[in-house]
């Protein structure tokens, strides 16, 4: 575990250590879901779960799970996927010091 | 819970600048067309994730995020005030502190772009609410 510095961060960096040590871009992430960035894809969820608080000047590891992709139709958006995927967060410390799970969604207008 | 013990129920304003819409899409490596540009730009998720988040840590200063799920229900454009709000639902007692859980949500406009719930801990003494 990192030693405590007293630099405790604001937990929101979970999230962004999360879509930052996906290995792959946001851009690159849409290509593998057969989407174009410049459509506007959107995150739907996020869900955050601490173990311990995140600390400045510490290393941490991130670990992916990707989900499959789902199609579902929405009122407002029309024919659009859903990408579920779980980055867990890992320092020297017991388990994970924090997961992320994130759903993005990548509207797909009148396709089918 | 009363409103007026409920420090979740006075809500808390940020602004959301185009300016800072640019930092964040920065920082997330997100060249998304919708955060790009002057005007009328959608502040990331992440952001308005950050807010709600910011309001716990303003509101219940002395408690640990545990875990917080938040959905994002409609887009956030800058310029604009994004008020965060929320309310204690229950409180459960820890051997010392207690172990608190939240709704919240963030308008904008008047419409609701963001709700989460949230649990928390707080050290104290045994049983003790927020």
């Amino acid at each position: 575990m990192c030693a405590a510095t007293g630099s405790v961060t604001h937990p929101v960096f979970a999230c962004v250590a999360a879509l930052r040590g996906l290995g792959i871009s946001i851009d690159e992430l849409c290509r593998l879901c057969d989407y174009e960035l410049a459509r506007g894809p959107m995150l739907g969820e996020c869900q955050l779960e601490l173990q311990r608080p995140l600390q400045a000047d510490c290393d941490y590891t991130t670990s992916v799970v990707i989900g499959d992709l789902v199609r579902s139709r929405s009122p407002a958006l029309g024919v659009m996927d859903r990408l579920h995927f779980t980055v867990a967060l890992r320092d020297s410390g017991p388990g994970d010091a924090a997961l992320v799970k994130l759903t993005w969604l990548f509207p797909r207008g009148s396709e089918s | 819970m009363s409103d007026e013990a409920d420090p979740l129920s006075q809500p808390l304003d940020f602004a959301v600048r185009t300016a800072d819409v640019q930092r964040w899409s920065g920082l997330l490596d997100d060249d998304n067309p919708l955060h790009q540009g002057q005007a009328q730009v959608v502040n990331p998720g992440p952001a308005n994730f950050a807010y709600l988040v910011s309001f716990l840590q303003w509101r219940l200063p002395a408690a640990r995020l545990v875990s917080i799920k938040c959905r994002f229900l409609s887009m956030v454009h800058a310029p604009a005030i994004a008020w965060a709000r929320g309310r204690i639902i229950r409180t459960e007692p820890l051997e010392s502190g207690c172990r608190v859980y939240c709704e919240l949500e963030l308008l904008v406009g008047g419409a609701t772009a963001a709700a989460a719930e949230a649990v928390l801990e707080k050290p104290g003494e045994e049983n003790a609410g927020p």
